[in-house]
C-alpha cells in the first residue's frame, strides 16, 4: 500500500468525513456566523467540456478570457472529477452531493429518486435562498420548466447550445439587473449547454466534417492532435463507446477546431455573467461557482463524447471565485442591496489565483460547498465535502481517494497516484500510473507488481459500495 | 455563375441542411440589396432531428446613399415559453454595414405569451472609434473593440453587398449576442459560386452500374421539383463562432446562413 500513500487509518479519515458530512469541516459555530453573512451564489453549469479547455491553464488552442478572468479570481482545481461522465447521472449528483446510483439517475433522462432534495429545495428551505434557474436541466426534462422542484425557472432553453446559450445569458444578465434590493441573498443556475453542441457532430460526420477541409484557409489554425490519440490500451471491452472514428488526421483537427470555438462560445456567456455582477456590484458578495457535467473525448484514445473512464471524459473544470479574496464574514452585511456602501466593498485587489493540483475533489462536493457558505449542514449522507477550507486556505484534511461511476456499471477508484477501472462482472481492468502516466496509455494492470495495488483499490471500492443507498431501479 | 446544376448534397455545408430545405422555394421577385426590403429566416436547429426553432426578421430602411436603419425582430421556443427580441441598428452601408447606433430589448414569454418582467432588458448603444458604449437601464457599460467591428445581425445585410469573388477578404471583429461579445480575429471571404439544385423534395433513383457479368442498381439520392439556383456564398470564421456560410443569390438576397447545427433559412411566411 505505500506506492498509494494511504493507508486503514487515512482510509477511514476519509469515511468519517464523508458520512459526517464534514462534521469536522463545518462546525456548529461557524455555520451560525455563515447564516448571518450568506453569499449569492451564482452556479454556473456547462456541459462536455474538458477540464483544460482554457488558456489560462496553457491551452493554445482556445481563448478564454473570461474564465481566465474567472479563474484569476479563486481557485482552479485540476483534479476535478465527475461523478459519471453522462450528463443526467452527473447533474443528479451536481444537484444532490450523491452518486447515481443513490439517485437513481444511472443513464440519461431518468428523475432523481422522490424525496431526495435537490440544491434548490435545500438551499431554499433551510437557509432562505432565493432559488432560480436558467438554462439546461435534463433530469429528465431537458430545460428548466415552470413548476421544477426547488427553483423558480426562467424558461429560456430549448435547444442546442449555439443558439440557446445567448439566451440563458442574456435572460440571467436580467435576472441579476433586475433584481434589485432584496433581504435574501440568492442561487443562480446558469446551465450553458456549449460545448455539448460537439456532441452532434460525429452523429453527422459526413456532413459536418466532411473529408476535405470545409474551410482550407483554417489549414494552419487547426489543432494538433493529442499525444494519446493512438492510444489503445487494453481493458475492459466497455471501455469503447461505440462511436464511428474519423479516418483522417485533418479531420479529427477541424472536429477539435470547432470544439474549441464552442468553448469560446461558453466562454463570451460567462463573461456576460461576471460583467453583470460586476456591474451591478454583486460581484465580491457572490460566490461562483464553474464546472461541468463531464468532459468530452477531444480525440483521445480517438474518442469522441463521453462515457468512457478516460479522464478526457471523468475530468471536468472545477473552478470557485470570490472566495479566497473576499472574506465573506467581515464584509457581507451591504452586499444583498448591491452593495450600496462603497466604502465597505472590498476589491479584488488582494486576489491571488491559485491553481490546486493535490486535492481530489468530485461533483458531490458542490452540494456541501454550497451548504457550508449557506451556513447549513449538507442533506443527510450528502457524500461530498466542502470545498471551502481549502479555498480559504486553511488546514484541512481531505480525502484520498475518490469513486466516479461510468456507463451505469462501471466503476473507477482514484487515489493520488493511480486509476483504477472495473466494470460488472468482467474480470479485465485498467490501472494507470497518473502521476507517471497522465495520458493514459499505459494499462499496468497485466503486472504482477501491481496485483497488490489492484486489490487495495478493489477494497477501497468494496468498502465505498457498502455505504451506498442504491435507488430502486427506474426506467 | 456555373451553368450546370450541382445538388445541395455537394456542397458544405448545404449537404447537412438537406432536409430542412425541402421545400424552398427560391425567392422570384426582384431584390435590392441597397434599398428597402424584408428578410424573414425561419431558423432551423439540425442536430438529431430537423426543426424549426424560431425565426428571425430583419428590414432594411435606407437612410440615405451611406446609411440604413435595420429594424430586427427574433423569435425562439423556449421550454414552456417563448424568447422575444427586437432591435433598431442604424449602419453604414459599408463592407461590413457597421452599426452607428442602436437599441435593443429581450423578453422571455411564459406558456401564456406573457411577458416575465425581470427577464426583461433593454439597451442602447453607440460605436465609438475604439469601444462601444453601451447603456443597461441607468448603467453606462464600455465595452473595447477595435474597429472595424459589426454586428452578427449587421451582417445578414451586408453580406447582400459583397461583390463575390472579387471580395477581399475582410477582417474584423464581431460584435455578437445582441451588441455585448466581442470577438476579434474574425475573417469573411469569398466561397464559391455555383447554380445548385435547391428546394423540392428529396427522392431515391435507381442508378444502373454495370458489373462484367449484369448489373447492379444502386439508390442515388436526388430532387424532385428543385430550383437550379445560381448562387454565391461567404466564409465567416473567427474565435468565438462556429464557421458560418451566407448563401446569397444572383441578386444578392441572403438565402441561407448555416452554422453548425443551426441553420437560417429564408421564407416569407415565417413569423418572427
Amino acid at each position: 500500500m505505500s506506492a498509494t500513500r494511504f493507508d486503514r487509518r487515512s482510509f477511514l479519515r476519509t469515511t468519517a468525513s464523508a458520512l459526517g458530512a464534514s462534521a469536522a469541516l463545518t462546525s456548529g459555530r461557524r455555520m451560525a456566523r455563515a447564516a448571518e453573512t450568506r453569499p449569492n451564489i451564482l452556479f454556473i453549469i456547462c456541459d462536455q467540456m474538458n477540464l483544460d479547455a482554457m488558456s489560462y491553464l496553457g491551452n493554445a488552442n482556445v481563448r478564454t478570457p473570461n474564465l481566465d478572468r474567472l479563474a484569476q479570481r479563486g481557485v482552479t482545481f485540476m483534479e476535478s472529477h465527475s461523478t459519471s461522465p453522462v450528463c443526467s447521472p452527473a447533474r443528479s449528483s451536481l444537484f444532490t452531493g450523491r452518486m447515481p446510483v443513490e439517485t437513481g439517475v444511472v443513464h440519461n433522462d431518468l428523475p432523481i429518486r422522490q424525496g431526495m432534495p435537490n440544491l434548490g429545495q435545500w438551499l431554499g428551505d433551510r437557509a432562505g435562498y432565493e432559488t432560480v434557474y436558467c438554462g439546461k436541466w435534463h433530469i429528465p426534462q431537458g430545460y428548466a420548466f415552470a413548476g421544477m422542484a426547488g427553483f423558480r425557472a426562467l424558461p429560456t432553453g430549448a435547444g442546442q447550445g449555439a443558439l440557446d446559450d445567448a439566451w440563458v445569458a442574456r435572460t440571467c444578465e436580467a435576472y441579476l439587473r433586475n433584481r434589485g434590493a432584496k433581504p435574501e441573498p440568492f442561487l443562480l443556475v446558469a446551465s450553458f449547454m456549449q460545448p455539448h453542441d460537439i456532441c452532434y457532430w460525429m452523429l453527422a460526420p459526413d456532413t459536418l466534417v466532411p473529408s476535405e477541409l470545409p474551410f482550407p484557409a483554417l489549414k494552419d489554425e487547426l489543432p494538433p492532435l493529442p499525444p494519446n490519440h493512438k492510444s489503445f490500451p487494453d481493458g475492459p471491452p466497455q471501455v469503447g463507446t461505440g462511436y464511428p472514428s474519423f479516418d483522417t488526421d485533418l479531420r479529427w483537427r477541424y472536429y477539435l477546431y470547432c470544439y474549441y470555438r464552442m468553448v469560446e462560445m461558453l466562454d463570451g456567456d460567462v463573461g456576460r455573467l461576471l460583467d453583470a455582477l460586476e456591474q451591478t456590484g454583486l460581484a465580491e458578495s457572490t460566490l461562483v461557482v464553474f464546472t461541468a457535467d463531464h468532459g468530452e473525448g477531444a480525440g483521445r484514445h480517438s474518442n469522441v463524447q463521453k462515457w468512457h473512464p478516460y479522464d478526457e471524459s471523468m475530468k471536468v473544470p472545477m473552478i470557485c471565485s470570490g472566495v479566497t479574496s473576499l472574506n465573506f464574514n467581515l464584509r457581507h452585511a451591504a452586499s444583498h442591496v448591491g452593495a450600496a456602501d462603497a466604502g465597505r466593498r472590498l476589491k479584488f485587489k488582494d486576489v491571488t489565483p491559485r491553481i490546486d493540483r493535490t486535492h481530489l475533489v468530485s461533483g458531490l462536493d458542490v452540494m456541501s460547498t454550497l451548504c457550508d457558505y449557506a451556513g447549513i449542514e449538507p442533506p443527510p449522507n450528502a457524500r461530498g465535502l466542502s470545498l471551502r477550507p481549502l479555498l480559504e486556505g486553511k488546514p484541512t484534511e481531505w480525502r484520498d481517494h475518490l469513486v466516479c461511476d461510468w456507463k451505469a456499471e462501471g466503476k473507477i477508484v482514484r487515489t493520488p497516484q493511480y486509476k483504477l477501472v472495473t466494470y460488472a462482472n468482467e474480470p479485465k481492468v485498467q490501472l494507470f500510473d497518473m502521476q507517471q502516466d497522465p495520458w493514459e496509455m499505459t494499462n499496468l494492470a497485466g503486472d504482477p507488481a501491481m496485483a497488490s495495488i489492484i486489490e487495495e483499490h478493489r477494497k477501497l471500492l468494496t468498502e465505498w459500495n457498502a455505504r451506498m443507498e442504491p435507488a430502486p431501479p427506474q426506467g | 455563375m456555373p451553368a450546370t446544376a450541382t445538388q445541395m448534397i455537394d456542397h458544405f455545408p448545404l449537404a447537412h441542411f438537406e432536409r430542412a430545405l425541402d421545400g424552398f422555394q427560391p425567392p422570384a421577385e426582384a431584390f435590392d440589396p441597397q434599398g428597402a426590403w424584408v428578410n424573414a429566416y425561419d431558423i432551423w436547429e439540425c442536430s438529431q432531428g430537423n426543426r424549426k426553432i424560431g425565426a428571425l426578421r430583419i428590414e432594411r430602411t435606407p437612410l440615405d446613399a451611406r446609411w440604413a436603419r435595420l429594424a430586427v425582430r427574433y423569435r425562439k421556443l423556449a421550454a414552456g415559453g417563448i424568447l422575444r427580441a427586437e432591435a433598431s441598428i442604424e449602419c453604414k452601408a459599408d463592407d461590413l454595414a457597421t452599426p452607428i447606433r442602436w437599441q435593443a430589448q429581450s423578453c422571455v414569454h411564459d406558456a401564456e405569451d406573457k411577458p416575465i418582467e425581470d427577464t426583461r432588458l433593454e439597451e442602447t448603444g453607440e460605436a465609438g472609434e475604439r469601444a462601444l458604449r453601451v447603456k443597461v437601464g441607468e448603467k453606462a457599460i464600455r465595452i473595447p473593440a477595435e474597429r472595424p467591428f459589426t454586428f452578427d445581425w449587421c451582417l445578414f445585410e451586408a453580406v447582400q453587398r459583397l461583390p463575390g469573388e472579387a471580395l477581399e477578404p475582410l477582417e474584423f471583429t464581431l460584435i455578437d449576442r445582441l451588441g455585448r461579445e466581442a470577438k476579434p480575429e474574425q475573417r469573411l471571404a469569398f466561397r464559391t459560386a455555383a447554380t445548385v439544385e435547391l428546394g423540392g423534395k428529396r427522392v431515391w433513383r435507381e442508378e444502373k452500374h454495370p458489373l462484367e457479368a449484369g448489373a447492379v442498381y444502386r439508390p442515388v439520392p436526388a430532387r424532385e421539383g428543385a430550383t437550379a439556383t445560381a448562387l454565391r456564398a461567404y466564409n465567416q470564421t473567427g474565435r468565438g463562432i462556429v464557421p458560418i456560410v451566407y448563401w446569397v443569390n444572383e441578386q444578392g438576397r441572403l438565402l441561407f446562413a448555416l452554422s453548425g447545427l443551426i441553420g437560417y433559412v429564408l421564407n416569407a411566411e415565417a413569423q418572427a
